[in-house]
């Protein structure tokens, strides 16, 4: 019998396994191993690192597999404590009338991966329509006994302009979603659209509501291309883990990135997932992103996400973004002059966050 | 007339390496089962006796039943406590009654 070709194990491989065919991996020195799990617990892999040691194709030495054990069971713990928060919010708002959908790792743990240990995640990210933006933060802070993680930049903001209100409830956070990114690509999402045809999905004996499974397809492309610099593999994958789910119709993924202007996104997104991970390359969608050729304008507002000023640069662009120029001068006010307890809380200069973004960019 | 166990629809859990991590409705902590844990949790996926799944346990790691079965009746207990489980009467056929779980064996 020959052994299967045995590959290098990094937190890329790891991203890979089984999302082509069998991997196995090569054993790993300790001190190699221990890079590897911190490695893997950053970019939200864990689970599927439990996954190769368990089936094997990751070979590890007792003291590798008690560690492997104990991280990846804390993980999951915590995933349970983030399910359950999920559980007794979705409880209160459907008690005070207001409609909502799981977004990210929740839905995507059970409605895209075989397994959901596969797939950890830290938060509850919720969407809450913008006309209930602002009462479901003060509701849920209040009967789930948190706090609101920052003040309000300014009066009106959030349900104006904002993505999302994070509420910290003891270890946990519960991020409230108006939108799916800041700046200008999540100002340019139609948010009516978000709300259509959501897929359904059981947890602990409810059933609950994602985004459609082209909408999970291109928040998932905003992760991966507008989320994290440097970015991380959870979501890369979850863009493989959804392409390989077959429930994804690739007519309406172009049309709503049409609609929401975030073609150039999705198609980086999905080049840099395929290619990278070596999957899916042939899926109508990854032949789509490979012909896609993105304006100067769109790679001018792509680079505004990049970089320690990201933060800055892409809020600096959602100016254009905003079809009236009452929207744009509201917008750089509240920049320029958030309320005083929203400075308090962020140790702003005078100035606001404009004088803030300066000092970083120089 | 024993009752029957089985995991509550409202439960959620995680299967780890060598361990499931389970949490309960009724708040509390995540409880983590190791050992012989996942095997009773895999059991209890349908109704279930104590004597049928002590059984079970017995003859899969070669043991004796008396010797599982008050170690499964305290983790019963103990995952009922948490919310995790719930028990139902027997309907009057004893241990006849128990339906096979589906364990994934």
């Amino acid at each position: 019998m020959i052994d299967p070709p045995r590959s290098a194990v990094n937190a890329l491989s790891i991203a890979a396994f089984f999302a082509d065919g069998h991997s196995q991996f090569g054993a790993v020195a300790d001190r190699e191993f221990d890079e590897l799990l911190g490695d893997c617990e950053h970019h939200r892999l864990l689970g599927l690192v439990g996954e190769a040691v368990r089936t094997g194709a990751l070979p590890v030495t007792a003291r590798q597999r008690d560690q492997v054990e104990e991280r990846v069971s804390a993980w999951l713990a915590h995933a349970l404590r983030v399910e359950r928060s999920v559980l007794a919010t979705v409880a209160i708002l459907d008690s005070i009338g207001i409609e909502h959908r799981i977004l990210k790792g929740v839905a995507l743990a059970h409605l895209v991966y075989p397994d959901p240990s596969r797939r950890v995640f830290g938060d509850a990210d919720i969407l809450i329509r913008s006309q209930d933006f602002a009462r479901a933060a003060l509701v849920l802070a209040e009967r789930l006994g948190g706090t609101r993680a920052w003040p309000e930049l300014r009066a009106g903001f959030d349900t104006r302009f904002g993505r999302e209100i994070t509420i910290r409830i003891g270890r946990l956070e519960l991020d409230l979603h108006r939108t799916l990114v800041d700046g200008p690509f999540g100002l340019w999402i139609a948010l009516d659209e978000l709300w259509g045809d959501p897929q359904p999905f059981e947890l602990g004996g409810r059933r609950l509501f994602a985004l459609s499974p082209e909408a999970q397809l291109i928040h998932a492309c905003y992760a991966a291309a507008l989320g994290d610099w440097p970015p991380r593999w959870a979501p890369r994958r979850d863009i493989v883990e959804l392409l390989r789910a077959g429930t994804v119709d690739s007519l309406r993924v172009v049309a709503l990135a049409t609609s929401w202007r975030g073609r150039a996104v999705v198609a980086y997104a999905l080049n840099e997932a395929t290619t990278a991970l070596g999957t899916a390359v042939d899926h109508e969608l990854a032949v789509w992103a490979r012909a896609y050729r993105a304006s100067p304008f769109e790679r001018t507002v792509l680079r505004s996400y990049r970089g320690k000023a990201r933060g800055y640069t892409s809020q600096a662009l959602s100016v254009l973004a905003m079809p009236g120029l009452r929207d744009r001068a509201a917008y750089v006010r509240a920049i320029i002059a958030p309320d005083a307890a929203y400075r308090e809380a962020r140790d702003l200069p005078a100035g606001g966050l404009a004088r803030r973004a300066w000092q970083r960019w120089r | 007339m024993a009752p029957t166990w089985q995991r509550r629809n409202d439960v959620l859990w995680r299967r780890s390496l060598d361990s499931v991590i389970v949490f309960g409705a009724d708040g509390g902590e995540p409880l983590t089962l190791a050992g012989t844990g996942p095997a009773v949790w895999a059991l209890l996926e349908g109704p279930i006796t104590l004597a049928a799944l002590s059984e079970q346990l017995a003859e899969r790691f070669n043991t004796s039943i008396e010797t599982v079965k008050d170690d499964v009746s305290s983790l019963l207990r103990h995952l009922e406590e948490a919310g995790a489980i719930d028990s139902h009467p027997g309907e009057g056929c004893g241990e006849l009654i128990t339906a096979q779980p589906q364990t994934g064996r």
